[in-house]
């Protein structure tokens, strides 16, 4: 999914800007891949059963969101 | 579910209200059609409860929509197959206004009705496969399949042709946007050629209305269809009274509307000396028009004078004849204020015309715009996304981090690949913040997905994989075995011949190696009952081989040498899963 350029956040040559409205996709699956990281490290013995559907529940929400919320900007 | 569009006799699709019954038709007006006449399916504003779902499922195929919502709410009831069902439909579905959904704007497509049904299906046939899966044959699945099979059967009453929609759903799939959306809200489509497919019956007698064209003229069933010729639209109604028969008004680039515009035949004259003609033309009007203007200036200068106003007429209202020409004889024609402000504007080009929306020239000439003429729509350059190297610089930054972890673990000990992985993940995580509002992440996305179900797969299988290199174990004493070696990927050597067992002891020893070699070396003293797996590879106890697929190899050894007191026993299970074992004696 292509995160959405800011109309108004163009440099003096007219260049479309880096910089983007938030990017829900990428913003929760990273936090999710973070906390994810963190528990493997810090926790010894993690059981699958529980990590596998924190993980993919966890992309379905964050995708599930990042499409509302685009379909909600439009 | 719906069946498929009936066609008439003479082939041609036809939109019943009622499958079931021909003559029926919707309660209000029909969708309108896709680009190739293909059906599409909107949810509906009349009538609807929630989001129109279910008002446009019923209108589609003309059932009541109270069916829909019980069997939705249902499915909600019994699970979440009927959430998720919906979430599919309210996607799925087009716009109320005819706009395409959600998943067509994503995806660049235009799915006709039945492409949205098939995928239905799909969904719900999912979701009873998650019912079965997670909870067994339950209520909830009882609930879901009962429903399933009512829809299935429902849809193969009215004529659906199941396996005919199943086929045919990946080229559905595949069909790219043909047509410009229609304007969201407005229920028109943006596409003037877009025809609204009304009723229809067998002996063809339906009418077709084409956008851009007026009704009457689509009304009439021997207008000629829209193709290579395009059809014209309807002459504007001539001027009534003199002003028909005015120079002035008259647009010298509209055609005569007593001419036949459709009628065929070779043209008139030839098309230089017609572009001749209506550049004299349009060079006389022009003429006319300038001095009527300095007639009306000069006038109004003499009645600003206190002067009867100059030129033959003297009201200052006709125009002034141009100079040098000799008075009119005969009857002065009738005078038309054609250039003031309280007659028809001035418009040598005829009256205004839209522009071309795609962006052509100006539709002079009189004749409409005809789009097909400036081919396929011609979209804006796409904006050339800037470069980003965000995922570049995470991935490589999380390569770094994993191998210094590796680095540092293998010089102290084993490494411990989950660490590893976490590492990774953490890693791809924080790239992934700083995309959220910096560059692209969906690359960085797909990366971490695969990295955190590797992590959790890898954690599921066994602690075996997180185990890499080569290791030796050597104990030097029964109190400093453990009772299992377990290597993932590389080799290991477990050596017991330093270890001084008991009299008449049985100790119980177990090592394994997913893939690579394992090599245990007993004592001569001991008497050993050796199990050895193999997935695949070869199991090698004191000089027997076997090898293979699934090789399960078992021996008792016997002591070599005779031990002063009992004899022990060590019960040695080896296993491998893709590699080679040996058990063999200490020289």
């Amino acid at each position: 999914m292509r995160p959405e350029t800011r109309p108004e956040a163009r440099s003096e040559q007219d260049r479309p800007s880096r910089w983007h409205r938030t990017d829900w996709m990428a913003l929760l699956s990273g936090l999710l891949f973070v906390t994810v990281g963190i528990l493997y490290l810090s926790v010894p013995d993690l059981h699958p059963g529980v990590m596998l559907p924190v993980v993919l529940g966890g992309l379905a929400c964050a995708g599930l969101i990042a499409v509302l919320s685009r379909a909600i900007r439009r | 579910m719906r069946p498929g569009p009936r066609r008439g006799d003479d082939g041609s699709m036809t939109d019943t209200g009622n499958a079931q019954d021909p003559a029926s038709t919707p309660t209000d007006s029909p969708p309108t059609a896709l680009a190739d006449g293909r059906r599409p399916l909107p949810r509906c504003d009349e009538g609807r409860m929630l989001t129109g779902v279910c008002a446009g499922l019923g209108r589609y195929t003309g059932i009541d929509p109270v069916l829909f919502r019980v069997g939705f709410a249902m499915l909600v009831i019994a699970s979440g197959a009927g959430i998720i069902l919906y979430v599919a439909a309210f996607l799925l579905m087009r716009e109320v206004g005819g706009g395409p959904g959600y998943v067509e704007q994503w995806t660049r497509r235009d799915f006709d009705g039945e492409t949205v049904l098939a995928l239905l299906t799909g969904v719900f046939a999912f979701g009873l496969f998650i019912n079965v899966s997670s909870g067994g044959i339950g209520t909830a699945s009882v609930v879901v399949a009962t429903l399933f099979a009512v829809t299935l059967l429902t849809a193969h009453s009215r004529g659906a042709d199941l396996l005919g929609m199943a086929r045919c759903l990946p080229e559905g799939l595949r069909r790219a946007r043909r047509a410009a959306p229609p304007a969201a809200g407005s229920g028109a489509p943006a596409d003037a050629r877009e025809t609204l497919e009304t009723t229809g019956t067998a002996g063809g007698a339906g009418s077709t209305a084409v956008m851009g064209v007026p009704e009457s003229a689509a009304a009439h069933p021997q207008a000629p269809p829209a193709g290579p010729h395009p059809p014209v639209a309807d002459p504007p109604p001539p001027a009534v009274g003199p002003r028909a028969e005015d120079p002035y008004t008259e647009d010298p680039y509209t055609e005569d509307p007593r001419v036949d515009p459709t009628a065929e035949g070779p043209p008139a004259e030839d098309p230089r000396a017609e572009e001749v003609r209506r550049h004299e033309e349009r060079r006389r009007t022009v003429e006319e028009a300038i001095a009527a203007a300095k007639a009306r200036m000069a006038a109004a200068q003499a009645r600003a004078a206190g002067e009867p106003p100059a030129g033959p007429g003297g009201t200052g209202v006709f125009p002034a004849p141009p100079p040098g020409a000799a008075p009119p004889a005969g009857p002065r024609p009738i005078p038309v204020s054609s250039f003031d402000s309280s007659g028809a504007p001035f418009a040598p080009h005829g009256p205004y015309r839209p522009p071309d929306p795609r962006g052509g020239p100006p539709p002079y000439g009189g004749a409409p715009v005809d789009l097909a003429a400036y081919g396929p729509p011609r979209r804006p350059p796409r904006q050339r996304r800037p470069k980003t190297f965000i995922g570049t610089i995470t991935t490589f930054l999380a390569l770094i981090i994993g191998g210094i972890i590796m680095a540092v673990q293998s010089a102290s000990g084993p490494v411990n690949m989950t660490v590893v992985g976490a590492s990774v993940l953490v890693t791809i995580g924080a790239g992934l913040l700083v995309a959220t509002w910096f560059g692209r992440g969906a690359a960085l996305v797909a990366t971490g997905t695969v990295v955190a179900l590797a992590l959790v797969v890898g954690s599921a299988v066994s602690d075996v994989p997180r185990k890499v290199g080569t290791y030796d174990w050597a104990p030097a004493s029964v109190g400093q075995l453990s009772e299992s070696y377990l290597v993932g990927v590389g080799e290991g050597t477990l050596d017991l011949s330093e270890v001084a067992f008991p009299p008449g002891s049985r100790t119980v020893v177990e090592a394994a190696v997913a893939v690579g070699e394992l090599t245990v070396i007993l004592p001569p003293t001991v008497m050993a009952e050796v199990t050895g797996h193999a997935k695949f590879g070869d199991v090698k106890i004191d000089h027997m081989v076997q090898g293979g697929n699934d090789v399960r190899h078992e021996r008792v050894l016997e002591p070599e040498v005779t031990p002063e007191g009992e004899v022990a026993t060590v019960v040695l299970t080896v296993r491998v899963g893709f590699g080679d074992v040996e058990v063999r004696r200490a020289a």
